[in-house]
């Protein structure tokens, strides 16, 4: 799952459609600006933020989950996964039983050349507020890996924007990156040499 | 992690943070790096990108890697280390799959206990 997760994805065309439904206001969602919300209704729908939980401390992804109710009665989501690029991706499936609630989407994960399903099972707190449980994925169905969500607001909250950050080219000596370290010879510095997929 | 643990919890203007995007794996590209540093979005972090593993490799003999590159490592050093010649050894490190002892494996919690103790020390 961690390596599935670390995997790259492309948006598809009805990715991109439902997540412009869910944030234009077609599944309810306020035309200017935030929705103010200050308690979620009862059941999955609204906008939660949450945290996949690999090794606490060690591997932690963040994650948003946008839940709405169909024109037809039925729930429907779009999930983020920003480390990831993973935007808007469609829920196949949002079910509520009583408190216990289950999302579900699959995902082309490029190396891995298969396709992978990714199910969370879990209980929605008394409050609305909180909805916690485990996931499970398709190719490793004996890993159950806990996960929590917090309700942010009714559904077209905006979500987080990403923003990009500079980025400098470094030479090949690595001289932009001693001259900054040496700029600030005066300060506590950690120096991180990262993948970007 | 980093972003969690570290940047957001430790509000000190003392801090900086250099991050070198580069092809650990292989076929990373720039436009990588781009959409890689949203997730650090801390003013008080640099991103660089680089195509070649230059950097990576002067990183070696500080960490002790003979064989590998220092792809997905993490190095802290405290005020008053300066880069001379050869890239400078850090006063504490941590990784990610590399040889290297367990106890180092990237920990968000510790590594924001170690930037803490060597801020602290600073004052």
């Amino acid at each position: 799952m961690t390596q599935r997760l670390r995997e790259q994805t492309t948006l598809t065309p009805a990715a991109l459609l439902l997540g412009a439904l869910l944030c234009a206001g077609g599944a309810g969602a306020a035309p200017n600006g935030p929705v103010a919300a200050a308690a979620p209704a009862a059941g999955l729908e609204g906008l939660w933020e949450g945290l996949i939980v690999y090794r606490p401390a060690e591997v932690e992804i963040e994650l948003a989950v946008e839940i709405a109710r169909a024109a037809d009665g039925r729930l429907v989501g779009t999930i983020d996964i920003p480390n990831q690029q993973l935007q808007f991706h469609p829920l196949e499936r949002v079910t509520l039983d009583g408190r216990k609630g289950e999302l579900a989407f699959s995902w082309l994960a490029p190396h891995a050349q298969q396709t992978v399903s990714i199910t969370f099972t879990g209980t929605l707190a008394g409050d609305g507020k909180s909805f916690a449980g485990t996931l499970v994925e398709s190719d490793a169905p004996e890993a159950q890996i806990p996960f929590t969500m917090k309700w942010v607001g009714d559904p077209g909250t905006p979500r987080k924007e990403p923003k990009q950050g500079t980025l400098l080219p470094l030479s090949p000596a690595a001289a932009e990156l001693k001259e900054a370290f040496n700029r600030d010879a005066g300060k506590t510095r950690l120096v991180m040499l990262l993948s970007p997929t | 992690m980093v972003q969690r643990y570290v940047l957001d919890e430790i509000a000190s203007d003392d801090l900086r943070v250099y991050t070198v995007w580069g092809p650990m794996l292989g076929d990373e590209k720039e436009p990588d790096a781009r959409r890689a540093t949203v997730s650090l979005p801390d003013p008080r972090v640099s991103h660089f990108w680089t195509d070649a593993h230059g950097v990576a490799e002067a990183f070696q003999a500080p960490l002790a890697l003979a064989a590998e590159r220092a792809w997905d490592t993490f190095l802290l050093y405290p005020p008053g280390a300066r880069w001379a010649e050869a890239a400078p050894a850090p006063t504490y490190y941590m990784h990610v799959g590399k040889p290297l002892p367990k106890e180092r494996r990237l920990n968000g919690q510790k590594l924001a206990d170690q930037v803490r103790a060597t801020l602290g020390g600073a004052g």
